[in-house]
Protein backbone atom coordinates (compact mmCIF):
# COMPACT_ATOMS: atom_id res chain seq x y z
CA UNK A 1 0.00 0.00 0.00
CA UNK A 2 1.79 3.40 -0.82
CA UNK A 3 1.96 6.12 1.08
CA UNK A 4 -0.55 8.92 1.14
CA UNK A 5 2.00 11.50 2.30
CA UNK A 6 4.70 11.14 -0.01
CA UNK A 7 2.94 10.53 -3.13
CA UNK A 8 0.91 13.17 -4.79
CA UNK A 9 -2.85 11.92 -5.91
CA UNK A 10 -3.42 11.52 -9.07
CA UNK A 11 -7.25 11.33 -10.28
CA UNK A 12 -9.48 8.64 -11.89
CA UNK A 13 -12.76 9.35 -10.71
CA UNK A 14 -14.99 10.42 -8.48
CA UNK A 15 -18.28 8.03 -7.46
CA UNK A 16 -21.50 8.53 -5.42
CA UNK A 17 -20.58 6.43 -2.98
CA UNK A 18 -17.35 8.97 -1.71
CA UNK A 19 -14.73 6.53 -2.85
CA UNK A 20 -12.58 7.64 -5.23
CA UNK A 21 -9.50 5.78 -7.41
CA UNK A 22 -6.26 7.08 -7.13
CA UNK A 23 -3.06 6.85 -9.22
CA UNK A 24 0.26 7.87 -7.55
CA UNK A 25 3.12 8.92 -9.50
CA UNK A 26 4.92 5.63 -9.41
CA UNK A 27 1.95 3.77 -10.53
CA UNK A 28 0.20 2.59 -8.09
CA UNK A 29 -3.51 2.46 -8.19
CA UNK A 30 -5.70 2.50 -5.11
CA UNK A 31 -8.98 3.00 -3.64
CA UNK A 32 -9.20 5.54 -1.06
CA UNK A 33 -12.41 7.30 0.95
CA UNK A 34 -12.23 10.65 -0.66
CA UNK A 35 -13.10 11.81 3.30
CA UNK A 36 -9.48 10.89 4.27
CA UNK A 37 -7.77 12.43 1.03
CA UNK A 38 -9.12 15.65 1.73
CA UNK A 39 -8.79 15.47 5.50
CA UNK A 40 -4.94 14.88 4.30
CA UNK A 41 -5.02 17.86 1.73
CA UNK A 42 -6.66 19.97 4.20
CA UNK A 43 -4.89 19.14 7.47
CA UNK A 44 -4.88 22.05 9.74
CA UNK A 45 -8.97 22.60 9.17
CA UNK A 46 -9.14 18.69 9.61
CA UNK A 47 -6.69 19.21 13.22
CA UNK A 48 -9.04 22.45 14.10
CA UNK A 49 -12.46 20.60 13.82
CA UNK A 50 -11.77 17.25 14.12
CA UNK A 51 -11.91 13.73 11.82
CA UNK A 52 -15.12 13.29 12.26
CA UNK A 53 -16.27 16.41 11.75
CA UNK A 54 -14.45 16.70 8.21
CA UNK A 55 -15.69 13.24 7.02
CA UNK A 56 -18.96 15.11 7.88
CA UNK A 57 -18.25 18.10 6.00
CA UNK A 58 -16.80 15.97 3.32
CA UNK A 59 -20.23 13.83 3.06
CA UNK A 60 -22.25 16.98 2.72
CA UNK A 61 -19.94 18.81 0.27
CA UNK A 62 -19.88 16.12 -2.46
CA UNK A 63 -23.49 15.78 -1.81
CA UNK A 64 -23.76 19.68 -3.02
CA UNK A 65 -21.43 19.38 -5.66
CA UNK A 66 -23.25 16.76 -7.11
CA UNK A 67 -26.14 17.87 -7.13
CA UNK A 68 -25.20 21.18 -8.73
CA UNK A 69 -23.13 19.46 -11.29
CA UNK A 70 -26.45 17.01 -12.25
CA UNK A 71 -28.39 20.42 -12.55
CA UNK A 72 -26.12 22.11 -14.89
CA UNK A 73 -24.76 19.26 -16.81
CA UNK A 74 -25.78 20.22 -20.13
CA UNK A 75 -23.68 23.54 -19.69
CA UNK A 76 -20.43 21.65 -18.82
CA UNK A 77 -18.21 19.50 -20.45
CA UNK A 78 -16.13 18.37 -17.31
CA UNK A 79 -15.88 18.76 -13.49
CA UNK A 80 -12.89 18.06 -10.80
CA UNK A 81 -12.66 18.67 -7.30
CA UNK A 82 -8.81 19.70 -7.07
CA UNK A 83 -6.79 22.56 -4.96
CA UNK A 84 -5.86 25.90 -5.11
CA UNK A 85 -4.83 28.39 -2.86
CA UNK A 86 -4.54 26.00 -0.06
CA UNK A 87 -8.79 24.95 -0.33
CA UNK A 88 -10.47 22.75 -2.10
CA UNK A 89 -12.18 23.81 -5.46
CA UNK A 90 -14.64 22.64 -8.09
CA UNK A 91 -13.34 23.77 -11.28
CA UNK A 92 -15.35 23.39 -13.72
CA UNK A 93 -15.67 23.39 -17.92
CA UNK A 94 -17.70 24.97 -19.16
CA UNK A 95 -19.83 23.81 -23.22
CA UNK A 96 -19.49 27.15 -24.22
CA UNK A 97 -16.98 29.15 -25.17
CA UNK A 98 -18.17 32.24 -24.71
CA UNK A 99 -19.41 33.76 -21.12
CA UNK A 100 -22.34 31.98 -20.17
CA UNK A 101 -24.17 33.86 -17.62
CA UNK A 102 -27.04 31.35 -16.59
CA UNK A 103 -24.02 29.16 -15.11
CA UNK A 104 -21.96 31.81 -13.44
CA UNK A 105 -25.30 33.01 -11.64
CA UNK A 106 -25.49 29.34 -10.54
CA UNK A 107 -22.23 28.96 -9.25
CA UNK A 108 -22.50 31.85 -7.19
CA UNK A 109 -25.38 30.01 -5.81
CA UNK A 110 -23.78 27.31 -4.97
CA UNK A 111 -21.00 29.20 -3.44
CA UNK A 112 -23.47 30.80 -1.12
CA UNK A 113 -24.81 27.01 -0.35
CA UNK A 114 -20.82 26.29 0.72
CA UNK A 115 -20.11 28.86 2.75
CA UNK A 116 -23.52 29.06 5.11
CA UNK A 117 -23.95 25.45 5.05
CA UNK A 118 -22.75 24.46 9.08
CA UNK A 119 -22.11 21.11 7.67
CA UNK A 120 -19.09 21.88 5.21
CA UNK A 121 -18.03 24.98 7.47
CA UNK A 122 -14.95 23.34 8.40
CA UNK A 123 -13.85 23.29 4.70
CA UNK A 124 -12.61 25.74 2.54
CA UNK A 125 -13.97 25.18 -0.98
CA UNK A 126 -14.13 27.69 -3.82
CA UNK A 127 -15.55 27.29 -7.21
CA UNK A 128 -14.27 28.27 -11.35
CA UNK A 129 -15.93 28.15 -14.81
CA UNK A 130 -13.02 27.97 -17.23
CA UNK A 131 -13.90 27.88 -21.51
CA UNK A 132 -13.03 24.58 -22.93
CA UNK A 133 -9.89 25.02 -24.86
CA UNK A 134 -8.41 21.88 -25.19
CA UNK A 135 -6.39 20.70 -22.07
CA UNK A 136 -3.75 22.88 -21.38
CA UNK A 137 -6.64 25.50 -20.01
CA UNK A 138 -7.72 23.27 -17.03
CA UNK A 139 -4.82 21.59 -16.44
CA UNK A 140 -3.36 25.12 -15.35
CA UNK A 141 -5.16 25.05 -12.53
CA UNK A 142 -5.56 21.05 -11.73
CA UNK A 143 -3.18 20.82 -8.63
CA UNK A 144 -0.68 18.01 -8.90
CA UNK A 145 -1.86 16.52 -5.24
CA UNK A 146 -5.47 16.20 -6.07
CA UNK A 147 -7.58 15.72 -9.47
CA UNK A 148 -10.43 13.92 -8.91
CA UNK A 149 -12.74 13.80 -11.86
CA UNK A 150 -16.70 13.31 -11.61
CA UNK A 151 -18.61 11.20 -13.89
CA UNK A 152 -20.64 13.45 -16.39
CA UNK A 153 -22.43 10.31 -17.86
CA UNK B 1 -2.24 47.24 7.95
CA UNK B 2 -4.08 50.15 5.09
CA UNK B 3 -6.33 52.37 6.34
CA UNK B 4 -9.75 52.25 4.54
CA UNK B 5 -8.38 55.21 2.87
CA UNK B 6 -5.45 53.88 1.71
CA UNK B 7 -7.02 51.27 -0.09
CA UNK B 8 -9.36 53.80 -1.62
CA UNK B 9 -6.23 55.19 -2.73
CA UNK B 10 -5.26 52.27 -4.18
CA UNK B 11 -8.31 51.45 -5.97
CA UNK B 12 -7.74 55.19 -7.21
CA UNK B 13 -4.62 54.33 -8.94
CA UNK B 14 -5.92 50.78 -10.00
CA UNK B 15 -8.41 52.67 -12.35
CA UNK B 16 -5.94 55.67 -13.34
CA UNK B 17 -3.80 52.04 -14.84
CA UNK B 18 -6.94 51.14 -16.49
CA UNK B 19 -7.10 54.24 -18.28
CA UNK B 20 -3.32 54.40 -18.98
CA UNK B 21 -3.81 50.90 -20.77
CA UNK B 22 -6.86 51.49 -22.30
CA UNK B 23 -5.21 54.70 -23.81
CA UNK B 24 -1.75 53.11 -25.12
CA UNK B 25 -3.11 49.82 -27.19
CA UNK B 26 -4.54 46.47 -26.48
CA UNK B 27 -4.37 45.64 -23.17
CA UNK B 28 -7.17 43.41 -22.76
CA UNK B 29 -5.76 41.21 -19.90
CA UNK B 30 -3.84 43.77 -17.85
CA UNK B 31 -7.11 46.04 -18.00
CA UNK B 32 -9.30 43.02 -16.56
CA UNK B 33 -6.90 42.29 -14.20
CA UNK B 34 -6.34 45.64 -12.61
CA UNK B 35 -10.12 45.68 -12.77
CA UNK B 36 -10.07 43.00 -10.43
CA UNK B 37 -7.25 44.73 -8.11
CA UNK B 38 -9.77 47.88 -8.15
CA UNK B 39 -12.69 46.11 -6.91
CA UNK B 40 -10.69 43.77 -4.26
CA UNK B 41 -9.70 47.79 -3.11
CA UNK B 42 -13.03 48.94 -2.58
CA UNK B 43 -13.99 45.69 -0.50
CA UNK B 44 -11.23 45.99 1.21
CA UNK B 45 -12.10 49.97 2.24
CA UNK B 46 -15.83 48.82 2.95
CA UNK B 47 -14.48 45.91 5.13
CA UNK B 48 -11.45 48.11 6.92
CA UNK B 49 -14.28 50.97 7.31
CA UNK B 50 -16.45 49.12 9.85
CA UNK B 51 -14.96 48.39 12.83
CA UNK B 52 -17.59 45.54 13.10
CA UNK B 53 -15.76 43.42 10.64
CA UNK B 54 -12.54 43.27 12.59
CA UNK B 55 -10.53 43.18 8.98
CA UNK B 56 -7.24 44.33 10.83
CA UNK B 57 -5.00 42.50 9.07
CA UNK B 58 -3.85 41.23 5.81
CA UNK B 59 -5.77 38.46 4.04
CA UNK B 60 -5.56 35.89 1.36
CA UNK B 61 -8.43 35.41 -1.95
CA UNK B 62 -9.39 32.72 0.13
CA UNK B 63 -10.33 34.59 3.44
CA UNK B 64 -11.75 37.81 1.70
CA UNK B 65 -14.09 35.46 -0.61
CA UNK B 66 -15.37 34.16 3.11
CA UNK B 67 -16.02 37.59 4.17
CA UNK B 68 -18.17 38.20 0.77
CA UNK B 69 -20.20 34.96 1.44
CA UNK B 70 -20.72 35.05 5.07
CA UNK B 71 -21.71 38.97 5.61
CA UNK B 72 -24.81 40.30 3.58
CA UNK B 73 -23.40 43.60 3.65
CA UNK B 74 -21.77 41.81 0.59
CA UNK B 75 -23.99 40.30 -1.32
CA UNK B 76 -25.03 42.72 -3.57
CA UNK B 77 -21.81 42.10 -5.13
CA UNK B 78 -20.82 38.46 -4.96
CA UNK B 79 -21.49 37.77 -8.73
CA UNK B 80 -19.68 40.93 -10.28
CA UNK B 81 -16.91 40.11 -8.01
CA UNK B 82 -16.59 36.69 -8.70
CA UNK B 83 -16.68 37.12 -12.18
CA UNK B 84 -13.77 39.82 -12.04
CA UNK B 85 -11.79 37.54 -9.82
CA UNK B 86 -12.64 34.82 -12.59
CA UNK B 87 -11.59 36.69 -15.27
CA UNK B 88 -8.13 37.66 -13.92
CA UNK B 89 -7.26 34.06 -13.70
CA UNK B 90 -8.46 33.23 -16.97
CA UNK B 91 -6.03 36.72 -18.24
CA UNK B 92 -3.76 35.99 -16.41
CA UNK B 93 -2.67 31.84 -16.20
CA UNK B 94 -4.50 30.43 -19.07
CA UNK B 95 -2.32 29.99 -22.36
CA UNK B 96 -2.08 33.21 -24.22
CA UNK B 97 -3.76 35.38 -21.66
CA UNK B 98 -4.82 38.19 -23.84
CA UNK B 99 -6.59 35.89 -26.48
CA UNK B 100 -8.20 33.57 -24.00
CA UNK B 101 -9.76 37.09 -22.47
CA UNK B 102 -10.27 38.47 -25.65
CA UNK B 103 -12.44 35.31 -27.09
CA UNK B 104 -14.09 34.94 -23.79
CA UNK B 105 -15.23 37.80 -23.36
CA UNK B 106 -15.96 39.02 -26.62
CA UNK B 107 -13.24 41.73 -26.95
CA UNK B 108 -15.53 44.67 -28.62
CA UNK B 109 -18.20 44.42 -25.43
CA UNK B 110 -14.99 44.16 -22.55
CA UNK B 111 -15.35 47.41 -21.49
CA UNK B 112 -19.19 47.29 -20.94
CA UNK B 113 -19.25 43.43 -19.72
CA UNK B 114 -16.00 44.04 -17.29
CA UNK B 115 -15.37 47.88 -16.52
CA UNK B 116 -19.42 49.27 -17.18
CA UNK B 117 -20.72 45.81 -15.92
CA UNK B 118 -18.93 43.94 -13.06
CA UNK B 119 -16.53 46.38 -12.01
CA UNK B 120 -19.38 48.84 -12.43
CA UNK B 121 -21.51 47.21 -10.09
CA UNK B 122 -18.65 46.96 -7.21
CA UNK B 123 -18.27 50.81 -7.59
CA UNK B 124 -21.60 51.85 -7.08
CA UNK B 125 -21.88 49.21 -4.05
CA UNK B 126 -18.77 51.23 -2.39
CA UNK B 127 -19.74 54.51 -3.19
CA UNK B 128 -23.18 53.61 -1.34
CA UNK B 129 -21.63 51.84 1.89
CA UNK B 130 -18.75 54.57 1.80
CA UNK B 131 -21.16 57.34 0.94
CA UNK B 132 -18.90 58.52 -1.69
CA UNK B 133 -20.70 59.20 -4.84
CA UNK B 134 -17.59 59.96 -6.77
CA UNK B 135 -16.67 56.25 -6.98
CA UNK B 136 -19.23 55.29 -9.19
CA UNK B 137 -19.81 58.86 -10.87
CA UNK B 138 -20.54 59.23 -14.42
CA UNK B 139 -16.87 60.49 -15.35
CA UNK B 140 -15.88 57.06 -13.67
CA UNK B 141 -18.35 55.24 -15.86
CA UNK B 142 -17.22 55.99 -19.12
CA UNK B 143 -14.50 54.61 -21.08
CA UNK B 144 -11.62 55.77 -21.80
CA UNK B 145 -10.61 58.45 -24.36
CA UNK B 146 -8.35 56.15 -26.75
Amino acid sequence: MPTTTKNPFHHLQWDSDGKAVFHTADGDRFVKDVAEVVEIIQAEEAKKAGSSKVQTAVAALFRALDEWIVANRERITAAWLTEHDRALLLLVVQKSDTYDQALSESLVSLDERLALDAEIAPLRVDTLAIPSWGDAPQSTFLSRRLQLRRKLG
Amino acid sequence: MPAWTDHLALASRCRSAQEVLHQNGPHSEWIVAIAFYEALHLVEAVAASDPGFQHDRAVTHMERRELIYQHDRFKAIRLAYKELHRASLIARYMEGGYLATDRFFAAPNLHQLVVVGWLGAVRRWAAAELKLPDIASPAAMAPPKG
